[in-house]
Parts: structure tokens; sequence; C-alpha cells
């Protein structure tokens, strides 16, 4: 997997299989995967209907297109490069990435909750996956799951 | 000097509020200031209140501190935490005029000083510790270091004061204060105290202590009890004769009246009284007379603070470094009044007497009186009311001046209240209390009057004219012992009930011997 792109300071575009809620490392940001998205092959944007066909008997994985999924930045000095690699966080280095002189922490929060104001589900699995590597900051991460899903609750107004 | 918060604009009135980031200092009451040419315009924090609150889930459990939580979303705390504060402008000083309102707010923006302790001493005490004619009460409530308050003796004195409080909020304790600074050498008061709980007897130990002695100057506390304290019968009035009297018929209060003028101006006893009654009678039969006779054998003779010959007499019991106590605790109601009224008109013909240059018992330098209890002769329905009504009216052109203490304003009549030019102000919580506070005392205002039930025992406010603005004190303390503490009920029903168990096992050991031994 790959960085495809760079969107703005704090968000970019991954070329590859990755899950809604996936805690990757590219470069040296960390970031999450908000949504992900197909796009289609440019070259078969501009072809007909005969030679896409043609294409596709030769050619089909450049009829098919490709999986991009787009992350926001949780935590980085420097912004990925285009073509920079891109692999999954394991549980032990997310752990790491929240303490800062030994104190728990996590600034992204606030802008993370506005990007995924639409659909909070995705911040309140990424609480309840920090609640099980960090259970001594359990207490803490409990009461913000609280919050996101009293949000979620007044969004629906149900 | 630093300032503790910036002006964000003009409130109500004469108010207007600042922006700090201080969670210390600045409690209400305090006292700032800003600067507006030069000049220190002098204001008192009136309230405060946080601008950022935590959301209510970050409040959720008790034992996290939600500063955790915004510390973990990566928000500075120190900058998390504003107030907004709100200050009544109390104005510049000036020596001539007191307190002038500048009537121009401070600016947006413009910086906030807490006041110095010289500030605050020169410019809302009238007086400073030590001087001359200066009481030194207690220290600011809200300050860490010792800001004494300190009130103009000459003020307290001829323009009257008042100490309100609840029950156990220290109003005795702060009256003892007060008589240990009237007898300072810088004061040298003539203070009499009426002392209906016998709680003053402790003020005698002012005469064993350095602090009140100079090289010229001894002060002396004189405790009277109920056998030492007597009334003349002749030193009665018309009125007050009435009041002992009950149920005198139009007829009776007639013979009483005549008798009365014939025998007034005279040192005259009970028997005298008796015969000119007696030679009043149509017969010796006349009913109405000797009924009159009867009450006054009844009620009268059997008065113990009233007396044919005895006299308690004033250059006795008030003269310039001296305190006199008269304990009224074994009295009842009638006698308690009886011997307020007398003693205090008394005292008011006699500075009269003194200033006027007139004939008969004068009193040639001012005196204060302190009346505990005072709802009980102050009000309306008291035997004592009109004495002291007229004492506070008109007592201030004599040098007569009164400090009434009470635990229950609103029975004292706000006509006198309202005489009381000084006020010390305690913890009260009852609402009608805090009313007849409001009605009666104009110079505090509603912040003040709400910070009354927050007051704990020994903290005070003090305001009217012998200090030059309304402030909140802690009583300093005092060099004598406290007479009036509150009894320790479970202790002493504890050391009792040991004592009388013993008495028991004793009894039943003393049962066990036969009757021969």
């Amino acid at each position: 997997m790959k960085v495809l792109r760079l969107m703005s300071h704090e968000e970019f575009e991954v070329e590859g299989e990755l899950s809604v809620g996936d805690v990757i490392k590219a470069g040296e940001a960390f970031a999450i995967v908000l949504t992900h998205y197909h796009e289609e092959s440019e070259f078969i944007r501009y072809a007909g209907q005969i030679e896409r066909e043609k294409v596709e008997k030769f050619m089909p994985d450049l009829i098919s297109g490709r999986r991009v999924a787009r992350c926001m930045i949780l935590r980085s000095d420097t912004a990925p490069r285009p073509g920079d690699e891109v692999r999954h966080v394991d549980d032990e280095t997310l752990k790491k990435m929240h303490y800062m002189d030994g104190e728990f922490s996590m600034p992204y929060l606030i802008p993370l909750m506005k990007k995924c104001k639409d659909n909070l589900w995705v911040l309140r699995d990424y609480i309840k996956r920090l609640m099980e590597i960090v259970p001594e900051e359990r207490d803490v991460l409990e009461i913000i799951l609280a919050e996101i899903e009293y949000g979620m609750l007044r969004g629906v107004e149900i | 000097m630093k300032p503790v918060g910036l002006v964000k604009g003009p409130s109500e009135n004469i108010e207007f509020k600042f922006i700090t980031p201080d969670k210390v200092i600045l409690k209400n009451g305090e006292f700032v200031y800003y600067r507006l040419n030069d000049t220190k315009v002098i204001c008192r924090v009136v309230k405060r209140h946080p601008l950022r609150l935590y959301p209510d889930v970050y409040l959720s459990k008790p034992d996290i501190n939600p500063e955790r939580i915004v510390r973990a979303i990566g928000i500075n705390v120190t900058e998390f935490e504003l107030f907004e504060v709100r200050a009544s402008i109390i104005g510049y000083y000036d020596e001539t005029l007191g307190f002038v309102n500048p009537r121009i707010p401070p600016k947006p923006g413009q910086p906030v000083y807490i006041a110095e302790r010289e500030v605050i001493e020169e410019v809302l005490m009238k007086k400073k510790t030590g001087e001359l004619g200066s009481l030194h009460i207690g220290y600011l409530l809200n300050r860490e270091d010792d800001v004494p308050v300190v009130l103009d003796t000459a003020l307290v004195a001829s323009e009257h004061m008042c100490i309100l409080a609840s029950t156990g909020s220290g109003k005795s304790y702060l009256a003892g204060v007060l008589v240990e600074e009237l007898l300072r050498p810088y004061n040298s008061a003539a203070v009499l105290i009426l002392d209906p709980h016998g709680e003053y007897h402790t003020l005698k130990e002012i005469e064993g202590r350095e602090e009140f002695n100079t090289a010229d100057y001894r002060p002396s506390v004189r405790v009277y009890g109920k056998d030492e304290i007597k009334i003349r019968l002749s030193e009665l009035g018309y009125d007050e004769l009435l009041n002992i009297l009950p149920d005198l018929t139009d007829k009776m209060e007639a013979i009483l009246n005549a008798a009365y003028r014939e025998l007034e101006g005279r040192k005259f006893t009970t028997e005298d009284l008796l015969d000119a009654i007696k030679s009043r009678a149509l017969d010796e039969r006349d009913v109405t007379a000797r009924a009159l006779m009867w009450r006054i054998k009844r009620y009268i003779e059997n008065m113990d603070i009233i007396d044919d010959y005895i006299h308690l007499e004033l250059k006795e019991i008030l003269r310039p470094g001296m305190a006199s106590v008269l304990q009224l605790s074994e009295m009842s109601d009638i006698e308690q009044q009886l011997l307020t009224s007398v003693i205090i008109k008394r005292i008011l013909n006699a500075r009269i007497n003194a200033e006027k240059g007139m004939g008969g018992e004068a009193l040639e330098y001012p005196v204060f009186v302190i009346v505990e209890e005072a709802h009980r002769f102050a009000s309306r329905d008291a035997k004592s009311f009109n004495v002291l009504k007229t004492i506070l009216s008109e007592g201030r052109k004599f040098g007569v001046g009164v400090c009434l203490i009470s635990q229950r304003p609103s029975k004292i009549d706000p006509d006198i209240l309202s005489q009381c030019m000084t006020q010390i102000i305690m913890r009260i919580v009852n609402p009608a209390d805090q009313e007849n506070i409001r009605a009666s005392v104009e110079s505090i205002g509603k912040e003040l009057i709400e910070e009354l039930p927050g007051l704990t025992k020994g903290q005070a406010l003090v305001a009217g004219v012998a200090i030059n603005s309304p402030v909140l004190m802690r009583v300093r303390k005092r060099f004598t012992s406290h007479g009036g503490t509150s009894k320790n009920a479970p202790r002493e029903w504890v050391a009792l009930a040991r004592k009388s168990e013993e008495q028991k096992i004793k009894m039943k050991a003393n049962q066990k011997r036969l009757f021969w031994e």
C-alpha cells in the first residue's frame, strides 16, 4: 500500500485494501482511515464502449480501477509524501503514540470528532480499541466514549 | 505591580466586568483598582463566575478530575480556566470629600490591579492601628496577610453601633474585642455593659495584662452582681412606675399620679409613696387606694433592684479607663428592662447636665453603653423602648454612645436600628432578619447581604460611618478569655453520668454493711 495523494496538511489518500477505522503509518505520520471509495481508471473514463471491452480482455486490471482510502493524520511532525509505504500500526505502537512526556494525550480528538460528525461510530470503535490497549486510561476514555455515544444519539434524535 | 485582569466592559450602574485567569486572590469582597489619570479608583469584587465550564459528562465520575480529560484531549488547563469578575466602583479617595465616584468606567482592555495593603489601610480605614481613637477589631477576611480593620472610636461612640448575628456566630466575642480596644491606652473609654447572660466577667482579666497598661494608665473592670445593682425608687419616672404595677384602673392611676407629682423631685421612699396615697384616700375603707397600696407593696417592695436608699452612683460605674459590667442574669425581664431604662435615662440626663452646666447629677465625659440582647430592650413593647429611642436619636449631641447587640434584629424597632450608624453584621440565616437589616442599613448593598449566610463563626461584615467602605473581616483574637462559650453537653453528661455511677457503687458498698457497724 502506498500514499496516493496528499489532500491537505491533515488528510491524504492511500491506495490499497484498508478498512474504515484502521490506524496506519505512512512515512512518519500516524493516521486513521475515515472512509474509502472506488476510483475508476482514468483511461476508461475517456474510452468508448467497444474499446473498453477490448482492453478488458487483455488488461483487466486497468478497467477495474482502484480502491482508495481517505485518512486523517493523528500525529506527525511531517506530512507523508505520495509513494510513501503504508503499513498497519500494531497495538503496542498505537499505545506508545498516545504518551507524551509520560502523560496520556490524544490532541487529535477534537478535529477528528469534527471530521467524523456524520459517522461517529468510527470514532466510537476507535475509542473502544484504545480502551483495550490502554486499560490504565480506561476511566478517562469511558467518559470520552459516553460523550461520543451521546453525540450519536443527539444526531438521530430517537 | 502586575495586573490581575483586563477590563471587558461596563456592566449595570456603577459596575464593570473584567476577565482574569486568577483562581486564588480575587474572592468576593476583595478590593481592586484601576487607574484614572494616575488616581487609583477603588472597586470591590462583587461576583465572579467561570467563563468556561466543563461539559457535564466530564463531571460524571467523582474520582476522575475533569482536568485529566481536558489534558488528555490536548487542551491546556491553565488557559482553559478563565473567570469573569464583576466589580463595583467605590471611587477614589479624597481626604475632604471621602470617596468620589469618577463616573467614568474603565476602558475595555484597561488593566485591573489588586489593592495593596497600604492602599486599603490608607483609603478604606479612617484610623490606623494604635492611633488615638482607633478600634482594631479584626483583619480583612479575604487577605492571607493580616490587613487590620480599624474603626474610628469617635464615630462609633457618638453615632452608635450595632452587632447583629445569629446565636453562636461570635457576637459576644466581638463585643469583648470591642471593650478591650475601648480600654486600650489610646481610647481609655468609660464603658458600661448591660450583660443579661453574665458572660462579660472575664473582661476582668484586662486588669492584669500588659497590653493595656502604660506608665500612667491602668484600666479597671468592675463586675456588679444582682445584689450590688440597686435603683432608688425616687429615680423611677411616673411611666416606669406605671409599668411595674399591673392592671391599674383609671381611678388608681389618677391617685398614683397625684401622689407621684407631690413627691417628684425629692428622694422619697416606698413609705412616703404609700403615705401620699393614703392621704388621698376618701376614708379608711377606700377600696381604690387600698388596692393601689397593695399593688405597691406586692410589686415594688418585692422587686430586689428597687431600693429606698441605695443607688448606683453613675460616677462609680462610669469613669474613663473603666468598664463596668452589670450582670442582669438573675433578674426578671421586667427588672432588666426597668434597670436599662433608668440607667440609660440617668446617663443621658447626667451628660445633658454636664454639657449645659445645669445642676444635679453630671458626667463630664462621654460614655459608651453596650446593651447585650438588645431585642429585649429595644422592641416596641419593651419598657425601655422609649428611653433607648431617645438616647439613640439624641445621645450623639451629648456624647452618649450605644452599642446594641442582638441575635434577632427583626425584633428591634427599625427606627432604633437605623440610628446605629456603624453596623457589624455576622452570620445571619433567618430571612426576616436579613430583610430587616436590608431595610435598616442603607450602606450595605444587596450583594453584601447575600454574603451573610455564608459567613462562619468570627467573620463579619462591617459597614457604616466608622469605616470608609463596607468590608468583610475576621475578628481578631481576644487578649482575655471568652465568657460566653457554648456548653459541650455530651461531655458534661458523660462526666456526670460516671460520677453518679461511682456514687451508686459507694452507696451500695455502704448498704452492705450491717446497721450496727
